[in-house]
Order: C-alpha cells, then structure tokens, then sequence
C-alpha cells in the first residue's frame, strides 16, 4: 500500500472518491446502452453526442479512479475527478431547474438507489465535495513534498 | 493538464475500440428505447404500432381478480424481484423480442395488462405498444404501475 501513497486515515475519501469512479465506470462500460438512456434524459446532449458521450466517458471514470489511487498522478486524478463531478452538479441542477425527474445513470441500470434528480444533485455535490478536498490534499502533498519524494509515493 | 488530456485521448480509443468489439455495439447515433423497440419488432415486416388504452387502478384490480388477464412487469429484473403483481411475469422494454418465446404469450387473444413503475414511466407504454405490434390484440397499460399497486396494500408476490 506504500507505493501508493494510501497509509493513513487521511487517504480515506482519496480511496472513496476512486473507489466511485472506478465502480460507476466498470458498469457503465459492462452496460453502455442504460447509460445512454441515462444521458438522454437529461435532455441536455444532442442526439449525435449522447452514443459517443456513453462509450468514452466511462473509460474516463476509470482512469480517472485509477488515477486518483496512483502517487504520481493523483492532482491530475483529482483534477478530472472535479471536473466530472462539477459536470454531473451542473447537469442536475439544470435538469431540477427544468422539472425533469431524471433517473440516475450513475451506475448503469444497476443504480439501485434509482436517485431523484433531487438525490443525484446532492450525491454530485457530495462526490464534488470529497474531489475538491482530494485534489486540495494532492497539491498541498505537491507543494511540501520533495520531487524525490512524491515519485517514491 | 497534459495528463488529463492524454486521458481524454485514450478514452476515445478505448471507448471505440471496446464499443467495435461487443455483439451489439452501440449504434453511432443515440436511438431511444422506443424506437429500438420498434426496430426490433418491425425487423421483419411492416408493422402498425397502436396505441394501448390506459386502466386507473379500480379497473386493474378488478381484471387481476379474473386470472385469465395477463400481468406483464416491463421493469427490470432487479425490481421485479423485490416485488411484484402475483401471476405477473417480467418483460422489460429491451428483452420485448422474448415475448414471442413465452408461454405465458403463446394465446395473443389473452388479454393483457402491462405495468412499470409509475405514471412517469414510459417501458410500459413501451411494451405494450411492442406486443400490440406482434400481434396481440387486447393490451392495456396499467397508468399507476406498481407504485399504486404497492401503495394501495392490495398482495403482492416476490
């Protein structure tokens, strides 16, 4: 667990976070289709963006997951782990604004959960919240660790 | 920044090369369930989609004491699973090609009532528009779906 940097309480959300995305993005990738039904009805994409966004995306989560856990890239990780999740907070709050009850595609068709719009915008922020501490945590490591160091981690 | 768009790039990739390897890829441009549907029953003839009548509750539970009707469940299994109409069966909007396979469908005279989760919800619409389309002839939609079935105490079977 050393060589990724994960031994104390404090890499707790890091392992959330990455855990989220590598869980929502393997689901997705098993079931591309409900998460295209997902995107659809948000009814914010045009129809030639939705397949595209459906097949790439979930890839994206699990880089992005992956990316999270590893030393070396992990601002990076967390970067784009903040930059979905604002996508996701957008997408809810425009879809609530609307009055469209949207079903979650978080995890494909196995999103048991089967969130309001209402529960998808708070688990957003929520996902928001423990990116941005994450991505804050990773530059502050960045900042006060020698280079040497870092890539050891 | 350079890392997160190599990410994006090898997204791409990934996303195409996975979608070109499946037995059924996704299509390049987004199809919605209905039209899947209607794809996928009118594959090999002209068909003509007819529009299912709408039943409140009083009248479905009334067609559910007479055991010749037919429940159908277009939810997902896992849904289905947790509860469910007795005597209903489960045929979700994408799995519609099933319907011909079934015995409980081999009569299409039989009628039939098709049900998903709430008003909002379109599967069941879906579906039954998918078995007037193969050839059934007496097809309804249950408008309140399990929610107002669960809600309305009547039983219900797991």
């Amino acid at each position: 667990m050393g060589g990724l940097g994960l031994t104390n309480g404090k890499m707790i959300p890091r392992i959330l976070v990455s855990l989220v995305f590598l869980v929502a993005g393997l689901l997705k990738v098993r079931d591309p289709l409900a998460f295209a039904d997902g995107i659809a009805g948000f009814h914010a994409f045009p129809v030639w963006a939705i397949n595209p966004l459906a097949m790439c995306v979930p890839w994206f989560e699990i880089l992005t997951g992956t990316g999270i856990l590893v030393g070396r890239t992990r601002s990076a990780g967390a970067l784009a782990a903040c930059g979905l999740s604002v996508c996701f907070v957008v997408l809810y709050a425009s879809a609530l604004a609307r009055g469209l009850d949207v079903q979650c595609a978080c995890f494909g068709k196995w999103d048991l959960l089967q969130a309001s719009t209402r529960v998808g915008l708070v688990r957003a922020l929520v996902l928001l919240g423990f990116s941005a501490w994450v991505y804050w945590r990773a530059r502050r490591t960045d900042r006060t660790t020698p280079k040497r160091w870092r890539e050891a981690a | 920044m350079r890392l997160i768009f190599l990410a994006c790039a090898a997204s791409l990739l990934l996303g195409v090369l996975t979608n070109s390897s499946r037995r059924a890829p996704l299509p390049a441009v987004y199809e919605n369930p209905e039209a899947r549907m209607l794809q996928a029953v009118s594959s090999s003839a002209e068909v003509k989609f007819r529009e299912p009548e709408l039943l409140g509750f009083p009248a479905v539970l009334r067609a559910w004491k007479d055991s010749t009707v037919l429940f159908v469940d277009a939810r997902e299994p896992a849904f289905f699973e947790e509860g469910h109409i007795p005597r209903a069966i489960n045929l979700p909007r994408d799995s519609i090609l099933r319907a011909k396979f079934l015995g409980e469908l081999s009569d299409k005279a039989r009628p039939v009532i098709v049900y998903c989760s709430d008003e909002d919800c379109d599967d069941g619409k879906i579906v039954a528009k998918g078995l007037l389309a193969l050839g059934h002839s007496k097809v309804s939609v249950f408008a309140g779906g399990w929610d107002e079935w669960a809600a309305s105490g009547s039983p219900m079977e797991k």
